[in-house]
């Protein structure tokens, strides 16, 4: 739920879904098949910006950079290290020989540059569309109706299975439920069984809640509206821009 | 207009599948505007007496009449335009990622604009002062503030009639004591009918104005809280007891020969009768 960090006032926010989704779609193929450094890290910045335009503080988003830094940084590690011809640097470690290659550190640079443009890219849709706007443009892109419906649920769902499951195995490993390898997988099978049934109890509870308030077996928020002209325009003419940049 | 009944309940009796009794012989009436309350021990059949009042229950003999008309005769959509429950457990209700969103499904799916249905979920978050959390997730509020959600989510929906059950199960004491004030406020601004299911008997004379002891699938007693509190014999034969304040009095009267007129039920009642007490001592 990234929306939850930034400005739902944004005018980011108000724009359609799937013209959003679809943007990031086409953009994110650019930054892949680019071959330099300009590109992907043009997108970046405006990623960066328009995030931080979003009212999206540096803590929340260094949070969610952590990871793809990290594989990127590997991968330049590795990239420096083993791959490429062109020396670049040479030392011992511990009576190791360790080189290091100029070619691979460029091409493990560029690799990087895309993973953190890709990231920021995903993470502005993230922050500008609400989870049940961006499930719902899904749909529209012909993802099966089902399939966007249980994502929804699950979504919901996963905490507060999640927080029952935590309860049952505290009970169970309070009276030593895991206290042998066989006694844990016997206590776990239980714990499963236990879900599942507080699972159909909690989905037969949410049925009726939902009949309550008028649901009929459609999700209102699945049906989908026209497209804003100005928007659909706005959109082209950004792609064409940047499919221009692209080729260059 | 204020006594016209808007459920009236007739239950000669209602078994479970297995062949418990789980209600016999209910006789009640919800009054326009009234805040009323189902009190009993765990078990002794409040939330099938809700669920058969919401009409999620309709193989009992007898009649639930809602506006006049038998609930087992409307469509679930009439049913819900005008009558609500919330659960006690605010999980089982709450769906959406998010509180906006979830308030805003009963709007969304009576057929409003968007615009309509915005303004009508963050209205309803207002009355519950739950306006500010509006984006949150719903697994990032307490529970406090989902059972609040849940309310919001009828009340969004204009529903006229709220059943609750056990509305301040699992709340720390001020928790209680807002949400209590919050059905209140609901309840006496906004007209809202409410029925609580409730086994707590302090709160219960500070804000109902009538109210049922259910024992056993039964009605043992109603009236106010006023008349229901007079006699705690009752209440332990239905496993339950009278307010903390009441009970103080009742026993430095009967057991200490305090001479106190009658039985406060609040704070506010039992301090000026001792102090009236007192005054009478000294003079």
């Amino acid at each position: 739920m990234l929306t939850e960090h930034s400005r739902i006032d944004h005018a980011l926010a108000r724009i359609d879904a799937r013209v959003k989704i679809l943007s990031a779609l086409v953009i994110l193929a650019m930054i892949l098949s680019y071959r330099g450094f300009a590109f992907p890290g043009l997108v970046t910045l405006i990623c960066l910006i328009l995030t931080f335009g979003m009212g999206v503080r540096l803590r929340v988003l260094l949070l969610r950079y952590s990871e793809p830094l990290f594989i990127a940084a590997v991968i330049i590690a590795v990239k420096l290290l083993f791959a490429g011809k062109d020396p670049m640097f040479s030392a011992q470690f511990m009576g190791i020989a360790i080189n290091g290659y100029r070619d691979g550190f460029l091409e493990g640079l560029q690799i990087a540059n895309r993973i953190v443009s890709a990231v920021s890219l995903i993470a502005l849709l993230g922050f500008s569309t609400p989870f049940a706007e961006f499930i719902a443009g899904l749909s529209w892109f012909r993802v099966p109706k089902g399939f966007v419906e249980i994502l929804m649920f699950a979504y919901r769902y996963i905490f507060v299975l999640f927080d029952d499951a935590q309860v049952i195995y505290q009970a169970q490993k309070n009276r030593l439920g895991y206290s042998t390898l066989r006694r844990g997988l016997s206590s776990f099978g239980t714990l499963a069984g236990s879900l599942t049934i507080k699972a159909f109890d909690h989905s037969q509870s949410t049925t009726v809640a939902m009949m309550q308030r008028g649901y009929d077996g459609t999700m209102p928020m699945l049906k989908h509206k026209p497209f804003r002209l100005h928007e659909v325009a706005m959109t082209m003419v950004l792609l064409i821009c940047l499919g221009v940049l692209w080729k260059i | 207009m204020e006594d016209l009944a808007r459920l009236a309940v007739n239950i000669d009796v209602f078994s479970y599948a297995d062949g418990t009794q789980a209600l016999g012989n209910i006789a009640l009436d919800v009054r326009k505007g009234e805040f009323l309350g189902i009190l009993g021990s765990n078990g002794s059949g409040k939330t099938t007496l809700l669920k058969v009042m919401d009409g999620l229950i309709k193989d009992y003999k007898g009649s639930v009449l809602l506006d006049g008309s038998d609930v087992r005769k409307l469509s679930p959509k009439q049913i819900y335009a005008k009558v609500g429950l919330v659960f006690q457990n605010p999980d089982e209700q709450l769906f959406a990622p998010t509180v906006l969103e979830d308030v805003s499904f009963g709007p969304q799916n009576m057929g409003f604009s968007d615009s309509e249905v915005r303004q009508r979920a963050l209205s309803a978050l207002q009355q519950v002062d739950m306006e500010g959390l509006a984006k949150k997730s719903i697994h990032h509020l307490s529970f406090g503030q989902r059972k609040r959600v849940c309310i919001a989510g009828l009340l969004a929906m204009g529903h006229e009639i709220l059943l609750l059950d056990e509305p301040t199960a699992g709340l720390d004491p001020m928790g209680e004591y807002r949400m209590m004030n919050l059905l209140m406020k609901l309840n006496r601004e906004r007209g809202v009918t409410v029925v609580m299911a409730t086994h707590s008997v302090d709160l219960v004379p500070l804000f109902l104005s009538r109210l049922f002891i259910l024992s056993k699938g039964k009605i043992a007693r109603s009236g106010t809280p006023e008349e229901v509190f007079t006699a705690p014999e009752t209440m332990q034969n239905v496993k339950l007891r009278l307010p903390q304040m009441a009970e103080l009095i009742y026993r430095l009267k009967h057991e200490d020969g305090v001479g106190f007129e009658r039985v406060p039920l609040t704070i506010g009642e039992a301090r000026r009768e001792i102090l009236r007490t007192l005054e009478e001592r000294h003079a």
